[in-house]
């Protein structure tokens, strides 16, 4: 089988967000980039699946600006064969439209069996980017995947979707096919030592930039902000005991804690 | 004025919550940009279902009757609603971002040629133009985001427009279409329920909740030591904490776990993504214990504890044992 699975560099969301100059953005120096969680176990369940196929080859593929190869060599260290880098020079905001336009570019060449998503980029969190894909690619897709099993013959893919309360829904899916991955569908794996020696030899090619045509003008970002804190939250202060303290007065008075004993 | 589309969610033949919600949504944006309302509703078994939705909102349905749709799969949504859709010409699509929602919108833009906006929680104007609010960064941000002319898909994430409480004069007109479309490449095998094992975390009044921000599984102790001291607590966690395999799912709060409403939530190393705080925000007193001062759980927490939770906790177990001698 021929997969593709499809990484996202974003920043760190550890780090401190702040709004840029622009005030279309978060300010992006000092910032760490890596790769988007989500997409994590996209790369396992597409290493799961080559394993179980002989013959089988996992492409992981990076829209973004140069440092974006990084996060395409992370998953070629996780075990992918081959990493891709679809230049995106853009600062800020990408419309998902634009993104799975790209991909889609790259993917209609290469004719692969399975398309690998993660649920959701932890920057933009717009979740559409895989969805998106299978239409441009005119294959079918399910995404809140919990579970996928390839069929013996690698004609179909059976999905259970996670839905609303813990409920799953079952689906097969005729290859090729997309699928958007959901945490908590495998354990993704640390790097082996051999796959990090393996990375740091590879090459990441850099696509032809496609000319993004567009049928209309994207959404347009126009500002970013922090969230207001609600009027009924308070953020107690002092030293670490004193806070300990303030935060049992508020409790005794309460009565929360009334019958610990 | 091009009319404005709501998707009706329905859900074993009886409309799902989140379908008034996006008609309130709907409402709140012809306010902004004018257009006539109507309500698609596509299933199986949809003429109850219009009914009541009709009723409720006086706003006129389509029900879309396709007996291949008594189960669930993008490939029929797309292919059954954008072909009703199209000789529309709606100037906005509203659909519920739920696990439906958000599975089929963005195909549906595509085959619309339109733009798509999901998660939207907010409406404002922005320089004139409508201005749709998201959340980003794990909700320690927030987007507008301007949509582009011509047609516009949109997800409305579920909580964020209540739905109306006053009955409308009049209920809308219901008109009941056959629908042929059929999706040859996908197919839809069924449900299952989740696990049982809900009663622990409904019935407490009190609930602590470890997210990744507890670090390793070891320091789940400290929450445990945590839950310990209040009568009737459980120990629950976000969906990152379960991912890990520090606490088995039945105890993961928010969309796609348990919706809880405690006395008491304390939320600890717990970021606050939408996801999570589904499950959570009708609890009556909200803690939060979290390093970030920038962390989104802040903004809904009635207390705010910018701390490390393995220094903090320990010292809170200690200031409690001196009152009450744990
Ligand atoms: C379709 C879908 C459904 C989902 N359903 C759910 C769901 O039902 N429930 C759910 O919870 N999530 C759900 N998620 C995932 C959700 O988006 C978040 O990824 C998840 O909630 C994050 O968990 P977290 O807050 O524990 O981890 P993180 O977001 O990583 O946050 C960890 C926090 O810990 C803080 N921290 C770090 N160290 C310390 C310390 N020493 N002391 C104190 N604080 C510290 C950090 O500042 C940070 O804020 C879903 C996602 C998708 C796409
Ligand atoms: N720039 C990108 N490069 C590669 N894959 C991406 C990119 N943006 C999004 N994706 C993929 O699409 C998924 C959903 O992203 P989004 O629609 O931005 O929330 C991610 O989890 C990735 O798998």
């Amino acid at each position: 089988m021929k997969i593709l699975v499809c990484v996202k560099q974003v920043a760190d969301s550890e780090s401190v967000i702040e709004i840029g100059p622009s005030g279309e953005w978060i300010a992006e120096e000092g910032l760490v980039f890596r790769m988007n969680r989500f997409d994590e176990y996209a790369v396992e369940e597409s290493l799961v699946i080559r394993d179980a196929f002989p013959g089988s080859t996992v492409t992981a593929i990076s829209a973004g600006p140069k440092r974006a190869e990084i996060t395409a060599r992370r998953a070629i260290e996780m075990g992918a064969d081959r990493g891709v880098r679809v230049p995106l020079e853009t600062p800020g905001y990408v419309s998902p439209m634009a993104v799975a336009f790209l991909i889609a570019a790259h993917a209609r060449g290469e004719r692969y069996d399975l398309i690998l998503c993660g649920a959701m980029a932890e920057d933009d969190m717009q979740a559409q980017v895989g969805p998106l894909l299978a239409e441009m690619l005119d294959i079918p897709s399910a995404t809140s995947a919990i579970a996928a099993t390839v069929s013996g013959d690698a004609s179909a893919i059976r999905v259970e979707r996670e839905i609303e309360g813990g409920a799953r829904e079952l689906i097969d899916l005729s290859l090729p096919a997309l699928v958007a991955v959901q945490p908590g569908i495998n354990r993704p794996r640390y790097p082996s030592l051999s796959n990090v020696l393996r990375a740091k030899i590879h090459q990441i090619p850099t696509e032809e930039p496609v000319a993004a045509a567009h049928a209309q003008t994207p959404e347009r970002l126009v500002r970013l902000r922090l969230p207001e804190r609600s009027g009924a939250s308070e953020m107690l202060s002092g030293s670490p005991a004193e806070k300990a303290e303030k935060l049992l007065a508020i409790l005794s008075t309460k009565s929360l804690l009334q019958g610990a004993s | 004025m091009k009319p404005i589309v709501i998707i009706a969610e329905l859900e074993s033949g009886t409309p799902h919550p989140a379908s008034f919600e996006a008609v309130s949504f709907a409402r709140a944006l012809a306010r902004l940009e004018p257009g006539p309302l109507r309500i698609i509703a596509f299933g199986a078994d949809v003429r109850n279902a219009a009914l009541e939705i009709a009723a409720k909102t006086g706003v006129d349905v389509s029900a879309l009757e396709n007996e291949h749709a008594a189960g669930y799969t993008a490939g029929l949504w797309k292919e059954a609603l954008a072909t009703s859709i199209a000789p529309l010409d709606p100037r906005f699509v509203v659909v519920p971002h739920t696990a439906r929602g958000y599975d089929f919108a963005p195909g549906l833009a595509v085959r619309l040629g339109a733009g798509c906006v999901t998660a939207v929680e907010a409406l404002q104007m922005d320089d004139g133009a409508i201005g749709l609010t998201r959340s980003a960064f794990g909700g320690k941000a927030l987007m507008h985001i301007v949509p582009p002319e011509g047609c516009t898909v949109l997800t409305v994430l579920p909580g964020a427009f209540p739905p109306e409480e006053a009955a409308p004069a009049a209920p809308g007109a219901v008109t009941i279409l056959r629908n042929n479309a059929r999706d040859a490449r996908s197919r839809a095998l069924g449900r299952t329920a989740s696990e049982v094992e809900t009663a622990s975390l409904n019935e407490a009044e009190v609930i602590v909740a470890a997210g990744r921000g507890i670090g390793k599984k070891e320091n789940l102790a400290l929450i445990r030591a945590l839950a310990a001291l209040f009568p009737r607590s459980a120990v629950a966690g976000s969906r990152a904490v379960c991912d890990a395999g520090w606490l088995e799912y039945a105890r993961q709060v928010g969309v796609t776990g348990k919706t809880v409403s405690p006395r008491l939530y304390i939320a600890c190393g717990i970021s606050g993504t939408a996801q999570h705080v589904a499950g959570m925000k009708n609890a009556q007193t909200i803690i939060a214990i979290n390093t970030d001062p920038g962390a989104p759980i802040f903004n809904i927490a009635h207390y705010g504890v910018a701390e490390d939770l393995t220094r903090f906790i320990p010292l809170f177990i200690e200031a409690c044992g001196k009152v009450y001698k744990v």
